[in-house]
Order: C-alpha cells, then sequence, then structure tokens
C-alpha cells in the first residue's frame, strides 16, 4: 500500500468488501436453508450456489487484490457485482415468501 | 470550483469539470463518474465505498429479516400477513442494495466536482419502512394476543 494512500482506510476498506461478500454468502446460505426446510427446492439451490459463490470471491477475490496493494480506489465491477448479487438473494427471498403465500391460499 | 479537501490528488486546473486530472481518469469506470472533475482525497473517495457497502449490508439485513419471517410463518397463524411483510423486506432489501449503487455513484460525482453531497434519498424510506412493518407486525400480535 503506498504511503499516500495511508494505512488505515485502505485496510478499513478492504475489510468492509470481505465482510459484505461474506455476508451475501451467509445470507444466501440462509435463504437456501430456509428453501430446503420449507421444500422449495430450486429456490435452495440458487441461493446456495450464490451462497458457494460469495464464499469464493471473499476467499480469493478483492481482499486479496488489496493485501497486495493492486487495490485500486475506483471498486468498479465489484460494487455492481455485489450490488446485483444482493438483488437476487432479495428476490430469492422473495420469491420464497411467494411460494408461501401461494400455497397458503391454495 | 475547488478541488476536495487538503489531500486532493488531482492536477487538473480548476473551473474546467470535464475530465480535468491528466486523462488517467479515462479508463475508470464508470465513465459517467470518472470523466468529470478532478481526483478527490482518496479517504474520501475511500469512507464514500465504505458508505455503500454499508447499504448493502444493511439490504442483506432485510432480506436475511424477511427470509426468517417467511421461515416463522410457516409455523404461525395468519402467516399470509408475515409472508407479505417478509416480500415486502426482501424486495426492499434489493433495492436498497441497487440504491446504494446509484449513491455511490451520485457521492463520487460530487466529490470529484468539489460539490455537496447529495441527501440520502435511501435513508428516510428505510426509517419510514421500518416503522411501518414494525406496527404492522406489533398490531398482529395484539389481534392474535386478543383472539386467544
Amino acid at each position: 500500500m503506498s504511503s499516500a494512500r495511508g494505512d488505515g482506510p485502505p485496510e478499513r476498506t478492504a475489510l468492509s468488501w470481505q465482510r459484505t461478500e461474506l455476508s451475501v454468502a451467509l445470507v444466501g446460505a440462509f435463504v437456501a436453508a430456509a428453501a430446503l426446510r420449507l421444500g422449495v427446492v430450486w429456490v435452495g439451490v440458487v441461493a446456495g450456489a450464490f451462497a458457494l459463490a460469495g464464499v469464493a470471491v471473499a476467499v480469493a477475490g478483492r481482499p486479496r487484490e488489496a493485501r497486495e496493494g493492486r487495490e485500486e480506489v475506483a471498486p468498479w465491477p465489484w460494487l455492481p457485482r455485489i450490488a446485483v448479487a444482493t438483488a437476487v438473494v432479495g428476490l430469492l427471498g422473495a420469491a420464497l415468501g411467494a411460494v408461501e403465500v401461494l400455497r397458503n391460499l391454495a | 470550483m475547488e478541488s476536495q479537501g487538503s489531500g486532493a490528488q488531482g492536477s487538473g486546473t480548476q473551473g474546467d469539470a470535464r475530465g480535468s486530472d491528466g486523462g488517467a481518469s479515462r479508463d475508470r469506470r464508470p465513465h459517467s463518474v470518472y470523466s468529470v472533475g478532478t481526483e478527490p482525497d482518496v479517504q474520501s473517495s475511500l469512507a464514500n465505498q465504505r458508505t455503500a457497502l454499508s447499504w448493502i449490508r444493511t439490504g442483506l439485513a432485510l432480506v436475511a429479516g424477511g427470509v426468517a419471517l417467511t421461515t416463522v410463518a410457516s409455523t404461525a397463524d395468519f402467516s399470509v400477513l408475515l409472508d407479505a411483510v417478509a416480500i415486502v423486506a426482501c424486495l426492499g432489501g434489493g433495492a436498497l442494495a441497487l440504491a446504494a449503487l446509484a449513491s455511490w455513484a451520485a457521492n463520487e460525482r460530487a466529490l470529484r466536482l468539489g460539490e455537496p453531497l447529495p441527501r440520502p434519498h435511501a435513508l428516510p424510506w428505510l426509517v419510514g419502512g421500518a416503522v411501518v412493518v414494525g406496527l404492522v407486525l406489533a398490531a398482529n400480535a395484539v389481534i392474535q394476543l386478543v383472539r386467544r
């Protein structure tokens, strides 16, 4: 890390990225577990894949770049990717709720 | 226009708002952000990133709460209401993540142009939504208690 950037904020930012990626993985795993428990297998499979991808990115992706000092200040394209991943996990959660509503109404 | 903060690293001339940091920004995406203004204080830029990531984590918390509510609803009476609230929470969480992206871009542009930061548009919606959901769930709990 260059001294112009300082040691604090880049580390803090890298940790923030890691926390967010692991949160995506954790919430994806939670959605997968809830879906499988409620018997909505397709939601469980897709959410489980997202959880695994989140873990892979958190372990091997952006945090390692930051540690090696190659981190760009511009967060593209990671920020849109993680925002879209969150939106997809949200859609999966909403789909799970919608399936439950349809089951209750049926 | 003034460059941002004492740690500004841009080499552009003041008053020129279009890509004035020596062409280094031309390769950086999104172009709508990096084609304007001068390079801001890097700590401000990193803080802007962390703020966006915090908003995304808030969206994830909403999604997790929604899914937890769906799970609870599967064992509760009056579960259609809980499922409806869960769907709104999940969709709201996803929307909040996308809003964080737009907010990051708007803030970064403002930093580069030396303008005041735009107000956080998502915050009133988040607070209002949390209050409404809390009231609905509390009312539901009271109704369930009275019925028993």
